[in-house]
């Protein structure tokens, strides 16, 4: 009978194909999953509050981010400091300014051009826009009421308050 | 003078794939590094318009819910104290404790409504929390709202 030798083992390189099978789905799962140069306009020195329940917002086209942390009591009332994502970047954005005399509310108009659209900002109308709350666990209400009373003159449908999920 | 040969080349070797591992294992790197997530975040959504009370306040725009339940809420110290319906209140001492008792006060008080041929759908929940109560604890109450059963969730701020 005639028999077979077994074949002479090759010292040559070690076989990378399964490592670049392993590394190449990663890539590809790392392209699909990660946000790569996304900015929200959320701050991210801000110590949100923690919630157990709590949905994910797909589509976050359709949202603008306030940031809100407490501010100054001022003659006018409570003063929340509240910054969102501009064409300049993170900036203030006033609930109260007075321009050329005239009493403006600068936060009002920027949730009204995002809802109604507008052309010169390059924004569409968009019914179900949604404002994000980012707001520091200790912001009280005071100051956040005038935040909300302006979501709410601006005719915004949809709030949401960003929170952590528990550790 | 002797002029040397080229290498043997080895047929049976393969490319060299060490570069591509080079180059695949920066881009790894360097996905790992920069991306964002997002797990660790959530959101507790509001779809109920702010309720505006005092003077000159504008008048809510109609959902077409009839049954309101008003939570009153306030603080003292970092605790928080609920009010609403027919139980007295719930204060957060223990806050694992007093969001047992308020989700399970909030559930017993939407079973009411349900045996009162009331729909979830149909019953609009207002948080009116005093002007110190923090965002925390205004949280944890809408959370516990939600938690018993209650879908639209508003708040309501006196002007």
């Amino acid at each position: 009978m005639r028999t077979h030798r077994m074949p002479d083992v090759k010292e040559g390189n070690v076989n990378v194909t399964p490592l670049i099978d392993v590394v190449m789905c990663l890539i590809i799962f790392f392209m699909l999953v990660a946000k790569i140069g996304i900015n929200t306009g959320a701050d991210k020195n801000i110590d949100i509050p923690t919630s157990i329940l709590g949905t994910d917002i797909k589509d976050l086209g359709n949202t603008l981010t306030l940031n809100v942390v407490n501010g100054p009591v001022g003659l006018g009332g409570a003063q929340p400091i509240v910054t969102a994502l501009t064409k300049e970047g993170l900036a203030e954005i006033k609930l109260r300014q007075e321009i050329g005399g005239k009493m403006m509310t600068p936060l009002r108009d920027v949730l009204v051009r995002y809802r109604e659209g507008d052309p010169a900002y390059g924004l569409a109308p968009n019914p179900d826009f949604k404002v994000i709350i980012r707001g520091d666990k200790s912001l009280t209400y005071q100051f956040l009421a005038p935040v909300l009373l302006e979501c709410n003159l601006a005719h915004v449908k949809s709030l949401a308050f960003n929170t952590k999920k528990p550790e | 003078m002797r002029i040397q040969g080229a290498k043997k080349i080895h047929y049976d070797s393969g490319p060299n794939m060490i570069p591509l591992v080079d180059i695949v294992m920066v881009i790894l790197l360097f996905l790992m590094m920069t991306g964002t997530f997002g797990a660790a975040e959530h959101f507790l959504i509001s779809d109920v318009p702010v309720q505006v009370k005092g003077a000159g306040a504008m008048p809510t725009p109609s959902l077409g819910v009839p049954t309101e339940f008003s939570i009153k809420l306030s603080q003292e110290g970092r605790y928080y104290i609920a009010k609403a319906g027919h139980f007295a209140s719930v204060k957060n001492t223990d806050s694992a404790k007093a969001y047992a008792q308020l989700r399970g006060d909030l559930a017993a008080q939407l079973q009411n409504f349900i045996a009162a041929g009331i729909k979830a759908d149909d019953i609009r929940v207002i948080i009116s929390p005093t002007s110190s109560v923090n965002l925390e604890n205004l949280l944890t109450v809408m959370e516990a709202a939600q938690d018993a059963g209650f879908r639209k969730i508003g708040f309501g701020v006196n002007q």
